[in-house]
């Protein structure tokens, strides 16, 4: 295409160009911004109120097991401690694999 | 907003109040919509059929450019930034809706009507005939000024496809445009 086409062209969008300048618009984009920034906190709020709901459903759960564990700690401990040599380290693993699996709050 | 705020923010730098505006500010990021809704607006409603469409989509590009002001890289690259913003928003929009360009075998040119000016009338029809791709490549090269390259950057295509693009577009648009001189 020529310079000439090329500059007609340019010209023909110079001239049809609108001066588009208004407050209401400002105005308008502004209010949806408002409107994200309100989702955007629900969004926050509603992910808050999600993780205390979750963690309170998932406390009975973490409890039980930390009790097992500790059962089984003290098995451990009291077999472990006082015995020596290789049977009593076998009773004691033996103790904290029935702790760990069986004993139950 | 106050309006000391905006008489202060008015008399700075567009850098400047980018930079506010990166940094959280409201009033600096409303002062950039001001600046820039005249940019934002002519070249959406080149590329829409409609006045009203056309400010819908360029709010929702300045609400998309609000979300993601924090990632701009520097404070000068703002303008380019905010049209790839636009251009993606028009392409997106025109996807979802499967925007069809009406051919000239189903509608009759019409001449130049009162209610508007001839030339632009007549521009709105023309580029309405376009396909989308070779639109958007016209409006950016010959409304915005941008070169092949600067296109290709801000459309995401590659520069022979743009090349292409722009100049089955211009030729197409040359020929609708005296096609109306003669009808007018």
């Amino acid at each position: 295409m020529s310079d000439d086409t090329d500059a007609t062209l340019r010209r023909v969008f110079a001239e049809s160009a609108e001066t588009l300048d208004s407050a209401a618009f400002t105005v308008e984009v502004n209010a949806r911004i408002g409107r994200e920034k309100r989702l955007r906190r629900f969004g926050l709020v509603a992910a808050a109120v999600a993780a205390g709901l979750g963690a309170m459903a998932a406390a009975p759960l973490v409890s039980d097991t930390m009790h097992t564990i500790s059962v089984g700690s003290m098995a451990l401990a009291n077999f472990g401690a006082g015995a020596v040599g290789p049977l009593g380290w076998l009773l004691a693993a033996g103790a904290s694999v029935y702790a760990v699996v069986w004993v139950r709050p | 907003m106050p309006s000391e705020s905006r008489v202060t923010l008015v008399t700075l730098s567009e850098s400047a109040v980018v930079t506010l505006a990166m940094a959280g500010n409201d009033a600096a990021f409303s002062e950039l919509v001001a600046r820039r809704q005249n940019m934002v607006r002519n070249l959406l409603r080149r590329l829409s059929h409609d006045k009203a469409s056309a400010d819908d989509l360029a709010q929702q590009a300045f609400v998309q450019a609000w979300k993601n002001i924090r990632s701009l890289r520097s404070a000068e690259a703002f303008g380019g930034w905010l049209r790839r913003i636009v251009v993606h928003t028009w392409l997106q929009e025109a996807r979802k809706s499967q925007v069809q360009t009406v051919s000239l075998d189903e509608t009759e040119i019409l001449p130049s009507q009162n209610s508007f000016p001839g030339v632009r009338m007549d521009l709105e029809q023309a580029l309405a005939q376009l396909k989308n791709p070779e639109r958007v490549c016209v409006v950016l090269s010959y409304n915005e000024g941008l070169s092949h390259a600067e296109i290709a950057e801000t459309t995401g295509w590659p520069l022979g496809t743009v090349k292409s693009h722009v100049a089955r577009g211009a030729s197409r648009l040359r020929e609708l445009l005296s096609a109306y001189g003669e009808g007018s």
